[in-house]
Formats: structure tokens, sequence, C-alpha cells
């Protein structure tokens, strides 16, 4: 089983009502979108800061599936 | 106390998949994973993730570098960066604050414990040869680091047989010309030879001399042109009476004034007509270098030497003193 590949996001970024992740596949020369591309097992992991309901998927409320994972001081 | 939350997306989605933040939240985003098929793919790709605005702006763009190839596949994971504090030792925030001043020349904290070299963390980097084995590694005479103890025994011709001595690569010195020594004394030496913390010599005269003087208080002088009335600043406070303290000479080279710290506060000052010149001076610790003889060494203790090319001022002084003392 080989190893995930690891990247960076920034750590200052604060995400407030409105902003979209997006998760998507680029041409390493160009930067555009390539085609074809699927994705499974997505997890987004948050610390929220100020939370309430309303987030959506593909348009879709992704709410049910919405669990704690990791306790923090 | 924060809970972390994880979303998860049921089933497969067709890149780009977008999920857009809830109302009324904020959120720091600490992790992504996702396992990118490419089966279908129409060329090479790098998987991507894009924070974009609720105005539609792209405003972070987080490429895994890796690039997968038509047709494969592979599993990836984005991790925020840690959110590092970095580790600052007491002696590394007093020479971080020293190295980092403005103008610094050399700086020789004078914390090795062994050998025949004091290094030069100063961009001269010119370090200085312990002759004479003066005693290395004692303790510091700042919070932490070490310092270095010097005899002030002189031969029967008188000459110094413990200083510490380096040929000097400055150059031509900026610009008015102006200078700053400090370093750490702690000894009972006798002021009777004025005896020297630090020399800087061309090889032939004194450029500026910061030596113990009077009764025993700091004194800074200027050299100018033969001849010419040289600025002397003595200090007031009693400084060989085996009390350790931050000591500091300044010379301005547009006002000619010499002036003595002492813990960061002003101690004495001259007015004069001198110039500091310089095109390649020698410094030395605890002696006179630019005589053959290498006389009037010092005795005590002595740490953290440090020159500038500028007359630093008195807040500058005293926030060393403060941070050597821990303050």
């Amino acid at each position: 089983m080989p190893q995930p590949l690891i990247a960076a996001l920034p750590q200052d970024l604060v995400l407030t009502s409105g902003y979209i992740i997006r998760l998507t596949a680029l041409n390493p020369t160009t930067g555009a979108v390539i085609t074809g591309v699927t994705v499974t097992d997505v997890t987004f992991q948050v610390r929220p800061i100020n939370i309430g309901p309303g987030g959506t998927v593909n348009g879709v409320d992704p709410m049910p599936l919405l669990v704690p994972t990791t306790e923090t001081a | 106390m924060a809970i972390d939350q994880q979303i998860q997306v049921a089933g497969q989605a067709s890149a780009p998949l977008s999920y857009t933040v809830p109302n009324a939240i904020e959120a720091a985003l600490l992790c992504v994973n996702a396992t990118i098929n490419g089966a279908g793919a129409s060329g090479s790709f790098l998987p991507t993730v894009e924070i974009v605005s609720d105005g539609g702006l792209i405003v972070a763009r987080c490429p895994c570098f890796t690039t997968i190839a038509a047709g494969a596949s592979a599993e990836v994971s984005w991790f925020r960066l840690r959110d590092v504090q970095p580790v600052v030792s007491p002696t590394s925030e007093y020479q971080n604050l020293v190295a980092n001043t403005a103008d610094i020349r050399s700086y020789w904290p004078l914390d090795e414990t062994s050998g025949t070299t004091f290094a030069d963390l100063g961009p001269s980097n010119v370090p200085l040869t312990a002759v004479g084995a003066p005693t290395m590694g004692v303790s510091p005479l700042i919070t932490t680091g070490h310092a270095a103890t010097f005899s002030g025994a002189v031969d029967g011709i008188g000459r110094s047989q413990q200083y510490a001595a380096g040929i000097g690569t400055y150059g031509a010195w900026p610009s008015p010309g102006s200078v700053t020594i400090v370093l750490w004394y702690q000894g009972t030496f006798s002021a009777a030879t004025n005896p020297w913390f630090f020399s800087f010599d061309d090889g032939h005269f004194r450029i500026f001399q910061f030596r113990l003087g009077g009764a025993g208080v700091a004194a800074m002088t200027s050299f100018r042109t033969i001849g010419a009335a040289n600025p002397v600043a003595n200090g007031a406070t009693i400084v060989n009476d085996g009390v350790k303290r931050m000591l500091a000479g300044t010379f301005n080279g547009s006002t000619f004034s010499t002036k003595v710290y002492v813990n960061g506060v002003l101690d004495g000052s001259s007015a004069g007509t001198g110039r500091f010149v310089s095109d390649g001076p020698d410094p030395a610790i605890a002696t006179h270098w630019a005589s053959p003889l290498g006389d009037k060494p010092i005795g005590g203790t002595i740490d953290e030497v440090a020159l500038f090319s500028r007359e630093l001022s008195a807040t500058e002084l005293l926030n060393f003193y403060n941070a050597g003392i821990g303050a």
C-alpha cells in the first residue's frame, strides 16, 4: 500500500461563510483544470471558531456526516 | 475548548469538488484527504486544493507537487503547516539582539570553553587568537553562555601574557567614522596602568582605546591626527570593584564626542576634535595591541564583546543591558 502524497495548506487562513474549499486537478504546465478525474474518500478536517448549519457539498448538505474527531485544548 | 470537525463526502464525485462553508461559521482548515482517480483524465495533473472567497477569488492554491499521470491514481493528504513557535534560549536572545543591531561589525561572545580561538559572530568575521591561555569557559556575565578570564600579568619587559587579538579585515570604516564598543567586565584589576579592555589599532597607532582609568572608572578615548587633542570620556562609576557590569564606549564621528555608559546608563562624556580613522585596524581584548609589546593588559573576566560602526543610542545600550541580565 503506497503512502499518501503530502501537500501543505496555509496555516493562517480562516474560512468564513461562503468560502469554498475546492478539490481539483490542474494541468502542471498551464494550470487549467483537467477533466475526467474523480475523487473518493474525501474528508475535510476543520477547527471551528464559530459554527452554524447550512454547508453544502456540490449542493448536498453533508451535515449528517459531520462527526467530531479530535478534541483539543 | 475547540472540537475539531471532520466532514466526510460520501461516494465518488467528479473533480472539481466544492465544499461551501456554511453560514455563520469561521474555521481553520486543518486537513484534506482524498483518493484521486485519473483513469479518465484528459492529461497528467496536480491534485490541488483551492480556497475560493465568497467573492469568487482564489485566495489560496495548494497543489500536491507530484504530477499524476493520466490513468493513474493517488491518495493525497493536505495538512495545515504547523504554527511553530521559535525556541530562543536566553543566550541566543542576547546574541540575537546584539547581532541584529544595525551596523554591527564584530561580535565575540567569548563562549568557547577550550581551544585558542574566539569566534566573531559579526559580519566582519575577525576571529581572535587566544594568546597565553586565558581561562575559557568561566561563568558568564550575562545569564547564559560562558566568558573568559584574563590574568593581566606581564613578563619582565612589560608584555601582556594573556590576551586575545586578531588581524583586522574591516576595510574602510563607514563615514562619518563613528564607533561603539560594548563588553561586560567583572574584576578588581588596578587602574594604575590604565589597562585596556579593548583596543583597535592600525598596527602602528591607536584608533581608539577603551580602558580603565582614574580611580577605576571606564574611559573611552578616540585618537585623531598626531599632535592634536584627543577627546577622552571618563566615567564616574568605579567599575573595578568586582561587580559585573556592562560597559560601553562610543565615539561620534560627526560631533567628535565620546561617551561612556555603565549598565546602559550614560556615565561620562567629552566633546573633542578627534576623528576616527580606519582602513584595517586590528582588534584586541585585554591588551593594547598596537605596541609590538602588547602592553597595558587588564585582568578580570570579560564577556560579550561587540563592535559597531555607529554611535549606539542610550536606549539601545539599555536594551542590551536588560537582555543581558534577563530583565
